[in-house]
């Protein structure tokens, strides 16, 4: 059952991509995209499962997509500054730091990986393994310096190092 | 020429050259910058580039640009990681926690 709504809604999902990125379509273009996309769909559930992929708890989603475009738009002026210094001064230090950030019990670290580095002044580079009684989760990220960003301090209590 | 052309002519000539400049030199870390930086500029430039030549179809490469541009950032910053693994910052467990 469960196996069948994931495939449901990767099938959605991406048929759903297809009418939006191809435009006015016909019966027949329709049809054909239907067709591939339960393919793909097939193939996003086994890869999956494959690498025990999860999305996790969902606390604290909403308010992170929220501040996910004030974040790029911030990010991104940051970046512009940064490579500016950098062409200024090229042989100054070399922006950005590896932190440890621990994200707040509830927050799933897969989708929280996604929203952080959606933003081009922060990647996520690892997840560190937890086991069962461990409730927060502390994944490592490449940024840009280390004031924490606006999806950060959404999905962490503002303990990083 | 309209002003979207102007934008993007303007962006072109100098935004992007300069990210390609940092891009190109030094070593890795160094680069970072320049490389992150182009990504989100390219995908501007797509539907700076659209808007100008009025073909709103123009726009899904800003799509792509923006949707794969943080995904090879990501392969880019995991190479630079090197020997940072989850493994070696994972908090120190106490005798008997289950792994």
């Amino acid at each position: 059952m469960r196996t069948a709504a994931e495939l449901l809604l990767w099938w959605l999902l991406l048929t759903g991509l297809y009418v939006v990125l191809i435009g006015p379509l016909e019966a027949l273009d329709v049809a054909v995209g239907a067709a591939c996309a339960l393919g793909a769909a097939v193939a996003a559930g086994v890869v999956r499962r494959a690498s025990s992929a999860a999305w996790g708890p969902g606390r604290r989603a909403a308010l992170a997509v929220l501040e996910l475009p004030g974040s790029v738009l911030a990010d991104t002026v940051r970046l512009a500054a940064a490579t500016g210094r950098r062409l200024v001064r090229p042989s100054g230090r070399a922006p950005g730091v590896f932190r440890e950030l621990t994200l707040s019990p509830g927050v799933g670290p897969a989708w929280a990986a996604v929203l952080l580095s959606a933003s081009p002044g922060v990647y996520v580079v690892a997840i560190a393994p937890s086991g069962p009684s461990q409730r927060a989760r502390t994944i490592i990220v490449h940024a840009l310096d280390r004031a924490p960003g606006r999806v950060e301090r959404a999905l962490t209590d503002g303990r990083s190092r | 020429m309209n002003a979207w052309l102007i934008a993007t002519a303007v962006l072109s000539g100098t935004g992007f050259p300069a990210c390609l400049w940092l891009a190109l030199r030094g070593a890795p870390e160094l680069r970072l910058a320049g490389v992150a930086l182009a990504g989100p500029l390219v995908a501007v430039l797509f539907v700076l580039l659209a808007q100008g030549v009025n073909r709103s179809s123009y726009v899904d490469m800003a799509l792509l640009a923006a949707v794969l541009g943080p995904a090879g950032m990501l392969v880019f910053a995991r190479g630079l990681a090197g020997e940072r693994t989850p493994r070696h910052h994972a908090p120190r467990r106490r005798a008997g926690e289950d792994s």
